[in-house]
């Protein structure tokens, strides 16, 4: 017992851990480019350990890339040399972020329960040390809790949802009923496994015959775009190119599928492409109602409703550069009459009804994808929910003050001792 | 001789000072004004410059300098021609008489397959238009099929092929800007085009309702002008011509060829389009009188209406001709060797020069910086250009303070050595164009520029300064003998007191981004390549610092530790901004990678011979020799 204290509180310890964490931020980062932030993300920071397919094979990509440039290989060579990293079992090889966050806060504060004593001359490291604690407790807990999402509007829209950044749904939508639509929402990752869909709710069930986890729909056979053989709908004749995931910050995949509804004795009803990002009015009639086909964006609805009154978008004269988005938003909640307008830009968010509401800045091909509905101007929110806000600020002015009031010993003590021979 | 030595610094200072006054002065013109011209504002990159910066920030993506000078030799190497040009006669020519300029070699191509598509001699470096005119079809083909390509993918050929691209776009641009190679004389083409509105416009009018009798030559002759005008239109995006009324139109300004176009359309004349029609002609019949006076005129129209514009016009003018950051380098570069020439030599002359020197140049660098700030009003650090001259800044200032203390040239050496590499980073960066470019919407925020931004690049800087001091420490220990116990404990003690500053500034400054962060999009953290990146040099300040505080490394191992610093801070600065390129194939032959990996290897490098057994190193050579005891003393306090 006494071994594992002096373990867990030995400056050795915290020496190593910060190399490791030194190397995984490292890692990780690398990682960005081959996985994607968010994958990267989840594999790295999110999780206990990394896994020796997520970590060795990339290293290699980078050796075999220098390699290539280094010997003049021939291009392919790099990809042949990291596959041959690639193992059939899956083996924790690195510590990941949750793994060496735990044990940083553990060392932390074993450490310092048992060095502290309530000195002036000590205060400043309780402080720092408190921050760092709660900074990375602050952190986990915004993983757990946070969530985050995106508003879409067009000027004069009211929406009552936000759409999630990565998760797309197909959504088959019962317009029956004038007064409430009956949705059957399928996650993309059911889709993603190909297998028979079917739904109390529904008097059909779905075949998923295609899946691409990223595409762009063509018009015509470009490239490497297949067709995609639906018998029905909007995207009857269309192409699919079929595209690696997006891997750049603020960039999503576009997945589309290929569907087969089926009645119950099994005959086919015919087969729709959808697609993600595109509106498309697809109506499959079965038994006299009409169900509305889309793979769209999963929503989060919420119990308020947000409007898009205007939408500005200024450019600098003479350029592409944006220099200033604006909206000018109605806020209502659903169980109150009252209504609040305001503006939200760059820098300047809304924070209402336990959101918060951030004027979302726009990428090129975000903004050329727009283009597609040009006659009305649009803009985007990013509606963050996160309990957790205010510890890194809290944590931020411990370990501030704290670095100040150690290194202010430091220093003054320093200049004292080399007074007499400056003078 | 003994009172020389002691006044030699003060000599020595006010020698260069005097010699950086006296290039402030301003040029004079004689004959044409191309001084006065290269000071009159224009709208570009959506703000207000002079043409001065129009013609340098143009010179510097076509040939990567901002003069052009130009040679010829025969076969016995004696030189036959000899031209200089500054940036802005350059411009003037390229503008006013692009027939002269086409035939000025000023295209710079490096790539030999690019040279060979285009027919050129693989020899020679720089090309004129005219070369490169007979193949531009076929160039043009292959590099917009380079452009297609995603940025990552490309190989070298493809950027060379988009390089010239983007150059000959610049230099197309501004010969359209003001006029058009095909308007052989200016002023008249202006006053035959406003004669040829009416009429013209009339005739448009009736054969669009049908009738058979319009005046086909008027409207030909309107036509064509607009053809013209049209064409420069297309061609350029420097916006000439000033609203107006200032007040009302604030930076509505327009291209020329829009402008002109405009008026067919019933705008009514801009005095200024007048102005520069007579300056475009007499600069071509060489008129000088006639185009001084035109030029008086338009400043005269600028002084009244636009006195803000005209006054940015002639700062920004005046700070181009100060081009302070290369003339604070030359001292620094003096005040480098003379540092390195006290630890030879210890002398104190050489140390009081070199420390005055540094401050001499660090008040020329501060005032560009300063300046810098006015002309963009705002902090001083908002793209990767201006963060290489501010690490510099704080680092010179941080050696300085080292020096102030120590007195033995190490915060000399540190400081110009630190500041002289900033800045040359600084130039090549300055490569790509404009340096003062807008800031995009989300970054528009002076008060987090100033704060997050200013602060983690002080870390950097200071990161920078620690790990440099301990390469001081490894080099001198291993390659002379002057590493002493003094040297060798005050070097320690310095490199720790940096390594504290570098933690607290990387540590307060990726927090206060994290706040910005979460003001602005609702996350605290994102990790984004740059968060981690600043994340990563606050874990390795703290690591060196706990493994200190811990006696786990002494003097040998801290300086080891602060060079490993050095490689994470540049990773950080430039390793992140190349994530896309670098580790994509063909990536590391860009040449920013090129060099980034470089200064990673020979970080690596220094480190090795750091870790090398300390009998190999110099220093403790002879204590080795004479007294074997001593040296297991040495050894343990060094470990």
């Amino acid at each position: 017992m006494k071994h594992i204290t002096s373990i867990l509180t030995s400056l050795r310890l915290t020496i190593i851990l910060l190399a490791l964490s030194t190397a995984l931020v490292f890692f990780g980062t690398l990682a960005q480019a081959n996985f994607g932030l968010y994958d990267a993300q989840v594999k790295f920071f999110k999780s206990a350990f990394v896994s020796w397919n997520d970590l060795i094979p990339m290293l290699a990509s980078i050796l075999g890339d220098v390699l290539v440039g280094v010997f003049k290989l021939e291009p392919t060579f790099k990809a042949s040399f990291s596959n041959a990293f690639v193992l059939g079992i899956n083996i924790p090889i690195f510590p990941g972020g949750y793994l060496l966050g735990w044990l940083l806060v553990i060392n932390l504060v074993a450490a310092q329960a048992k060095r502290t004593e309530l000195t002036k001359k000590k205060a400043g490291l309780i402080m720092i040390h408190v921050g760092i604690v709660l900074m990375l407790v602050g952190q986990l807990a915004t993983d757990k809790l946070s969530t985050e999402s995106q508003m879409q509007l067009f000027e004069g829209d009211t929406k009552n949802f936000s759409e999630d950044f990565r998760a797309n749904e197909l959504a088959i939508i019962d317009t029956s009923d004038p007064k409430e639509d009956q949705v059957v929402a399928v996650p993309e990752s059911i889709l993603a496994t190909r297998k028979d869909i079917s739904n109390p709710a529904l008097p059909f069930s779905i075949r998923v015959k295609e899946y691409w986890a990223n595409a762009d729909l063509l018009r015509s056979a470009f490239s490497n775009a297949v067709p995609a053989n639906a018998t029905e709908g909007f995207l009857k004749n269309a192409f699919v190119l079929s595209k690696p995931t997006a891997k750049v910050m603020d960039s999503r995949s576009l997945p589309a599928a290929l569907i087969e509804l089926t009645d119950k004795a099994g005959k086919s009803l015919g087969s729709w492409l959808v697609a993600a990002g595109i509106r498309s009015d697809d109506v499959a009639k079965v038994d006299g109602k009409d169900y509305r086909l889309s793979l769209r964006f999963t929503r989060h609805y919420k119990d308020f409703e947000l409007s898009l009154l205007k939408a500005t978008h200024e450019k600098y004269r003479g350029t592409d550069i944006p220099k200033n988005f604006a909206s000018r938003v109605r806020v209502k909640m659903n169980s109150s009459p009252e209504v609040r307008e305001t503006i939200i830009y760059m820098n300047n968010p809304l924070r209402w009804a336990g959101y918060t509401f951030f004027q979302y800045q726009m990428a090129a091909d975000e903004l050329a994808l727009r283009q597609m509905n040009m006659d009305r101007a649009s803009s985007t929110f990013q509606v963050v929910k996160n309990p957790s806000w205010v510890t890194p600020y809290i944590a931020c002015v411990l370990v501030g003050v704290g670095l100040c009031w150690q290194f202010g010993f430091h220093l003054f003590g320093f200049l004292r001792r080399r007074k007499p021979s400056v003078a | 001789m003994k009172a020389l030595t002691k006044h030699l610094h003060w000599i020595l200072a006010a020698v260069f000072g005097l010699w950086f006054l006296s290039t402030l002065r301003p040029k004079s013109d004689a004959g044409i004004k191309a001084n006065e011209f290269g000071r009159l504002p224009v709208l570009l990159n959506g703000r207000i410059q002079p043409w001065d910066s129009v013609a340098r920030n143009s010179l510097l993506q076509i040939r990567e300098k901002q003069a052009f000078s130009y040679e010829l030799r025969n076969e016995k190497g004696e030189v036959t021609y000899k031209t200089n040009l500054t940036g802005l006669q350059w411009l003037m020519e390229v503008m006013f008489t692009p027939d002269a300029a086409d035939a000025r070699p000023v295209f710079r191509i490096d790539h030999p397959d690019v040279k060979g598509l285009m027919g050129l001699s693989i020899e020679e470096k720089h090309f004129a238009w005219k070369e490169l005119e007979p193949n531009w079809q076929k160039f043009y083909a292959q590099a917009t099929n380079s452009a297609r390509i995603e940025s990552s993918l490309r190989t070298p050929y493809d950027q060379g092929l988009l390089k010239l691209l983007n150059a000959a776009k610049v230099y197309l641009n501004i010969k359209a800007s003001v006029t058009s190679p095909q308007i052989r004389e200016p002023l008249e083409d202006l006053v035959s085009f406003l004669k040829s509105i009416e009429p013209g416009r009339a005739a448009a009018i009736a054969q669009q309702a049908g009738k058979k009798d319009y005046d086909e030559a008027a409207l030909n002759t309107l036509v064509g002008h607009l053809g013209t005008y049209d064409m420069m239109a297309n061609l350029s995006t420097v916006l000439v011509v000033p609203p107006h009324h200032s007040e009302r139109e604030g930076d509505n300004w327009t291209g020329m060829g829009a402008t002109l176009m405009d008026m067919a359309r019933g705008e009514k004349l801009h005095d200024s389009v007048k102005f520069y029609a007579a300056m475009a002609s007499n600069f071509r019949s060489g008129n000088a009188e006639k185009f001084n006076s035109a030029l008086a005129d338009y400043q005269a129209l600028l002084g009244k209406d636009f006195v803000k514009e005209a006054k940015k016009g002639r700062m920004e003018a005046f700070f181009n001709q100060m081009e302070p950051f290369y003339k604070s380098n030359i001292f620094y570069v003096t005040a480098l060797l003379l540092g390195l020439l006290f630890w030879i030599v210890p002398s104190e002359w050489a140390r009081r020069s070199a420390f005055w020197l540094i401050m001499l140049g660090l008040v020329i660098h501060t005032a560009g910086l300063v300046f810098r700030m006015v002309l963009e009003g705002r902090p001083p650090v908002t793209n990767l250009y201006s963060s290489a001259i501010f690490i510099g800044w704080g680092s010179v200032i941080l050696g300085l303070m080292l020096e102030r203390f120590y007195k033995d040239a190490i915060g000399i050496v540190v400081a110009s050595f630190i500041g002289f590499v900033t800045l040359v980073v600084a130039h090549n960066l300055s490569l790509g164009g404009d340096t003062m470019e807008m800031m995009r919407a989300v970054l528009d925020t002076n008060f987090w520029l100033a704060t997050h931004v200013v602060i983690v690049t002080l870390g950097y800087a200071a990161t920078f300064v620690a790990g440099f001091l301990a390469i001081i420490f490894v080099f001198r220990g291993f390659f002379s003998r002057g590493l002493t116990e003094g040297t060798r404990k005050g070097l320690n003690r310095m490199t720790y007191a940096i390594l504290c500053f570098a933690t607290l500034f990387s540590f307060v400054g990726t927090v206060l981004g994290g706040i910005w962060a979460d003001q602005s999009w609702g996350r605290f953290w994102g990790w984004d390549p740059k968060e981690n990146g600043a994340l990563m040099i606050v874990l390795w300040n703290a690591l060196i610092l706990h493994a200190r505080w811990g006696g786990l490394v002494k003097e040998r191992g801290l300086a080891v530790l602060a060079i490993s610093g050095n490689i994470v801070t540049a990773w950080s600065w430039f390793g992140t901004n190349m994530l896309g390129i670098g580790l994509h194939s063909y990536g590391f032959t860009d040449s920013g990678f090129m060099w980034l990996s470089f200064f990673i290897i020979s970080q690596a490098l220094i480190i090795l011979v750091g870790l090398l057994p300390l009998r190999l190193w110099a220093s403790f050579q002879k204590t080795a020799l004479a007294a074997p005891k001593a040296s297991g003393k040495v050894k343990a306090g060094m470990a």
